[in-house]
């Protein structure tokens, strides 16, 4: 993957991996440059989709008992287009087409069973395709790394 | 299993000017809000010592030369189900993983260099964790949706 950013560009990602919040000035003081200089260069990244600093809420903060790894066999129909109609379910969390024994997996969180029940009737019944569905339920879940995003 | 205290309506107020762009400052969050920049201050960084929220910084893979998103689905012994989860989470590749009910035993999201680097990575490092029987792959070949919003913090 060849993507155009220098040394300065890692020295200032780096900075924010560890604290996201951190002013440009302090910044500026870490790496040695200017706040200004900081602040176009962490505009530039955002605006070549480099870099995005945001808040992650924990799932049980956010009142999400529940989280699922769903697979979907898709009938008649192309993956895709399945794909795009569960995108807009806001339960829905990612979505993927893949190999393998399943067409998508997507990730699906829920407040708890009767919320969950509601999304698996009410509004994944309504979309065209779905065959049949592949559920592990997380018990626990060990680790979630989610500082680089994978775009195929 | 600690238990999280559920966001109020401030602190959710809060997490969606974050969750748009992190970078806020304190007294434009207090100004749309009508609180104090000191109320932001201390409700945001409460949310990160209770680990309810996290601040990521997120960027492509910059260092892999083709990454490849791969899940993999086990069947393991499950007295080992725990012990294996903290295996799989120390290596690097190893993104998500979760002990599971239903299709599997454990869940995990690898990243991985290359596509043609997946067989290798499950026989070398997934099936000689103690316990591990059977390994599906699964490899992503479209992204349509990757919310970023709610994960498990640590």
């Amino acid at each position: 993957m060849h993507i155009d950013i220098d040394d300065t560009d890692r020295d200032i990602i780096n900075v924010l991996k560890r604290d996201g919040r951190m002013s440009a000035k302090d910044i500026a003081k870490e790496v040695g440059l200017t706040p200004v200089t900081v602040r176009t260069r962490i505009k530039s990244l955002k605006e070549r989709g480099l870099l995005n600093v945001v808040a992650v809420a924990d799932f049980e903060a956010a009142g999400f008992g529940l989280v699922l790894a769903i697979g979907i066999e898709v009938e008649r129909i192309a993956p895709h287009a399945v794909a795009k109609t569960l995108t807009k379910f806001d339960r829905v969390l990612a979505v993927n087409v893949t190999t393998g024994a399943v067409d998508i997996e997507m990730l699906v969180v829920a407040h708890d069973m009767a919320d969950l029940a509601h999304f698996l009737f009410s509004e994944l019944g309504e979309v065209n395709g779905i065959g049949k569905l592949h559920s592990a339920i997380a018990l626990e879940v060990f680790k979630h790394y989610s500082d680089t995003v994978v775009v195929p | 299993m600690s238990t999280k205290q559920i966001f109020d309506e401030t602190d959710l107020a809060i997490f969606e000017f974050l969750s748009e762009d992190a970078r806020i400052p304190n007294r434009e969050i207090a100004h749309r809000l009508g609180i104090s920049d000191g109320t932001v201050r201390m409700r945001i960084n409460r949310m990160q010592e209770e680990k309810r929220i996290r601040i990521a910084a997120y960027t492509p893979e910059f260092d892999l030369t083709a990454p490849a998103l791969c899940y993999l689905g086990l069947r393991v012994d499950l007295p080992e189900v725990n012990n294996t989860c903290k295996k799989l989470s120390e290596l690097d590749e190893v993104r998500f993983v979760a002990s599971t009910l239903g299709r599997f035993d454990i869940f995990a999201i690898v990243v991985i260099n290359s596509v043609n680097e997946i067989n290798r990575f499950v026989s070398e490092k997934v099936k000689t964790v103690s316990g591990v029987r059977r390994c599906t792959t699964s490899i992503v070949t479209e992204t349509f949706k990757f919310d970023v919003r709610y994960g498990k913090v640590f």
